[in-house]
């Protein structure tokens, strides 16, 4: 019996010892699992919302402009595109978000410096992109067939960074995803 | 003891607990990751049918007026249709479909087409300016479309806890036959070895004090190394752009300038180049479209209509009104003495003085034909929308098949914008015209036309109101331009492709498969002894809204000494510039358009 409970003190002892081993990693890891899959899945989602915007600008480019059509698209409606399809991405929190177009060796850019100035008509968001005004003469921003892309970064807040020693004070750490579609001009 | 006992099992129950939290939420996570990869699929699979439809549509229709839902050609389907029962192109870009990964045959997925033509609904007429469009993407002008639409239901692992076991994925996407701009305001076409009046391979000639401004961009199709563009003197280009085919160069000499730099283009990859003639700025915007078609049946409706020494008189015109008709100069032929009856001279049509007005009721029967050209002095002449056909010239009397003084004062259509009527249509040819379309015409004749042949065109604006030329392109904004000549706006005076040192096919495609080498007219294909200048001294009484087109291996001579600016696009072989003449080509509203396949949504 003594040597029973002896036994049992030293096993209630070591539980609280393993927990203590274990359970601080396996949280960290736990955690990290979680954080990895919640970037990986707002970069996804970013990505793919600026798909949908450089989609959307691509079926909006310079013939738009060409009368009788009237189609041409604002910076800030390609904004609303992108916010439309990003769900659970924070627009004020996509940052430098570049409407790029030309040639690769001389292009031109329109840049918010966050998806929320653009959305709510601040920034370049009245300028005609990638086409010209409607109305307006066979030339415009960008040609048929020629490319545009859309580059953002995203900005993350992770939790990880709680567990980095020596960060003082203690606050999430934010780092920047880097998201980019390129399509070439359709219409 | 009995509190050890308690306690054990309750880590499984919190593990348990924390497990459904766990797999569920890692089932949610799977859940749209699952269903943002089927749905980007989905988009694909859209694109490509839709995309793939109109293609087939387009290649099987041959040209705009064959995209109709009545012509049997191409398939409509008012409602979406599923891809089991679609047809002929519908069917062919419903393949892409399942290439892609979505086989409507499976109980999880669907496709569907909807297509249209431009005036079937349901097409909306809508926007302003009014647009004929599919539903789904408004305010872009179209002659036929396809939607495609793509399910799929995805299997739901969180949802399915409520009892929603799928979930459905969707995505649309549009193609249409939609008009795309073609690039540059003045487009050169001749090439390196293209023979013409100024030195071969030197396309662009300026040799006085000229000034060319291209706000709407230049495109040279020459690679000439050493001068492809040719500047001297006080000359200047000034364009948006200009775009020289790869390898070519510029020479300026003097105190001559270009601006912008002219630039290379065909090398990188985002210009298609000559590999698709179709979209290269350097080939023929209307490559393989062949020529403007004339209506066959109305010319042989119309009247022939003498003109005794091509003299046109009130006799004939009355009150100055010429109605519809094939016109034709006729002679007492020369050494009759008894009995002599006026014959078919081939001489041209003369209107050196007085006040005509060619007048029809619309312009499908606006048909105009003059058998040895048109010649106009010291007169006020008006030409009513409606196609007028320069139909060849005799060489004993002109060499010009289209001539105009500066004494003559022309008016024909708006040059503002907004205000344009259905437009006209001056085609510079000689008495067959593409596939003898004036065939039915020349039955109209009253004896024996002689021999005509292709004529230069001289178009010369004087120095005041009372001396200017307002004439207006095709505009495929008015309803009443017939669809086969959409693709011709804003054309205003079109020279016949055979009259050209190049030879083209009948269909409109370059003669050569070597778009670089030099390819003379074969006398299979041409009558030989092209003519093929295009003379324009340019004032500022010249007002010219739409395009001058003149295929590959022709040239205009541009003269004149004060400005000249107008919503004019220049499609030519080569260019020279004499005098001091200052030439703006602004955009036209309407530029010369191709009209191609393309996703709209």
């Amino acid at each position: 019996m003594r040597s029973q409970g002896r036994g049992s003190t030293g096993r209630r002892g070591n539980a609280f010892l393993e927990f203590t081993l274990v359970g601080i990693p396996l949280m960290f890891i736990l955690i990290s699992v979680f954080e990895v899959s919640r970037v990986l899945w707002q970069y996804n989602t970013a990505a793919h919302a600026v798909r949908e915007g450089v989609r959307f600008a691509a079926v909006h480019g310079n013939n738009c402009a060409v009368a009788p059509n009237s189609c041409s698209t604002t910076v800030g409606q390609v904004a609303q595109r992108i916010a439309f399809h990003g769900a659970g991405v924070v627009p004020a929190d996509l940052l430098n978000v570049q409407f790029i177009w030309g040639e690769a060796d001389q292009p031109a850019a329109f840049t918010c410096p966050d998806l929320q100035t653009c959305l709510t008509g601040g920034g370049p968001a009245g300028q005609w992109w990638p086409g010209p005004a409607p109305g307006g003469t066979s030339i415009g921003g960008a040609f048929f067939r020629m490319p545009i892309t859309i580059r953002a970064q995203y900005r993350m807040r992770s939790a990880i960074a709680l567990f980095w020693p020596g960060s003082r004070p203690v606050r999430a750490g934010t780092f920047l995803l880097p998201v980019s579609s390129t399509e070439m001009i359709h219409f | 003891m009995g509190g050890n006992r308690r306690r054990r099992g309750q880590a499984l129950v919190m593990v348990t607990l924390a497990l459904f939290a766990m797999l569920g939420l890692m089932g949610l996570l799977v859940d749209f990751g699952w269903a943002f990869f089927v749905e980007k699929m989905s988009q694909n699979a859209a694109d490509a049918a839709a995309l793939a439809a109109v293609q087939a549509a387009l290649q099987a229709a041959g040209s705009l007026a064959g995209t109709s839902c009545s012509g049997g050609v191409v398939v409509c389907a008012p409602t979406p249709i599923s891809c089991a029962s679609a047809t002929g192109n519908l069917a062919a870009g419903c393949q892409y479909a399942l290439r892609n990964g979505f086989d409507w045959t499976q109980p999880d997925t669907t496709v569907t087409v909807q297509a249209s033509d431009r005036l079937t609904p349901p097409t909306v007429a809508g926007c302003n300016p009014l647009t004929y469009h599919p539903p789904t993407a408004p305010c872009v002008d179209t002659y036929y479309w396809v939607t495609v639409r793509v399910a799929r239901q995805v299997p739901q692992l969180f949802s399915a806890i409520r009892g929603n076991r799928t979930g459905l994925v969707s995505s649309r996407a549009t193609a249409a036959v939609a008009q795309s701009t073609t690039v540059g305001s003045l487009i050169i076409l001749n090439r390196d070895n293209d023979p013409w009046i100024g030195s071969t391979g030197t396309v662009l000639d300026n040799t006085g004090n000229a000034v060319v401004r291209a706000p709407g961009g230049i495109t040279i199709a020459s690679g000439d190394t050493v001068d492809a563009g040719h500047l001297q003197g006080n000359s200047h280009a000034i364009a948006a752009f200009t775009w020289i085919r790869a390898g070519g160069n510029v020479r300026l000499q003097g105190n001559a300038t270009w601006t912008a730099a002219p630039v290379n283009q065909n090398t990188s990859s985002s210009i298609p180049s000559d590999t698709n003639p179709y979209n290269s700025p350097f080939v023929d915007p209307f490559y393989g479209k062949g020529q403007p078609p004339l209506d066959t049946a109305e010319l042989g409706a119309l009247p022939g209509i003498a003109v005794p020494n091509g003299d046109l008189t009130t006799a004939i015109c009355p009150g100055g009104i010429c109605p519809p008709g094939v016109y034709y100069a006729t002679e007492i032929p020369r050494g009759c003495s008894v009995n002599c009856v006026p014959q078919p001279s081939g001489g041209p049509i003369k209107i050196w003085q007085g006040n005509f007005q060619f007048q029809a009721s619309n312009f499908n029967t606006g048909n105009f034909v003059f058998f040895g050209g048109l010649s106009i002095g010291q007169a006020q002449v008006h030409f009513s929308p409606g196609r007028y056909v320069l139909a060849g010239v005799n060489r004993t009397y002109t060499e010009y098949v289209f001539e105009t003084t500066n004494q003559s004062l022309i008016t024909g259509g708006s040059t503002a914008a907004g205000t344009h009527d259905t437009g006209r249509l001056f085609i510079l040819t000689d008495e067959q015209y593409a596939f003898d379309q004036l065939a039915a015409a020349r039955s109209k004749v009253a004896g024996q036309l002689p021999d005509l042949v292709f004529g230069k065109a001289k178009l010369i604006a004087g120095n005041s109101a009372q001396s200017s030329i307002t004439l207006q392109g095709l505009n495929r904004l008015s309803s009443e331009l017939p669809l086969a000549l959409h693709e011709f706006s804003p054309v205003l005076f079109w020279q016949d492709q055979r009259n050209s040192n190049y030879r083209y096919n009948s269909d409109g495609t370059y003669g050569c498969a070597d778009f670089n080498a030099a390819c003379p007219q074969s006398t299979a294909d041409g009558r030989g002894n092209p003519n093929p200048e295009f003379w324009m001294q340019a004032t500022q009484f010249l007002n010219i809204w739409g395009a001058t087109y003149q295929p590959r291996g022709a040239w205009m001579q541009l003269q004149g000494g004060n400005l000249q600016t107008g919503p004019i696009q220049v499609v030519t072989g080569a260019v020279r510039l004499q005098g001091g003449s200052d030439l703006t080509l602004t955009g036209v509203e309407t530029p010369i358009v191709d009209f191609v396949a393309s996703l709209v949504e």
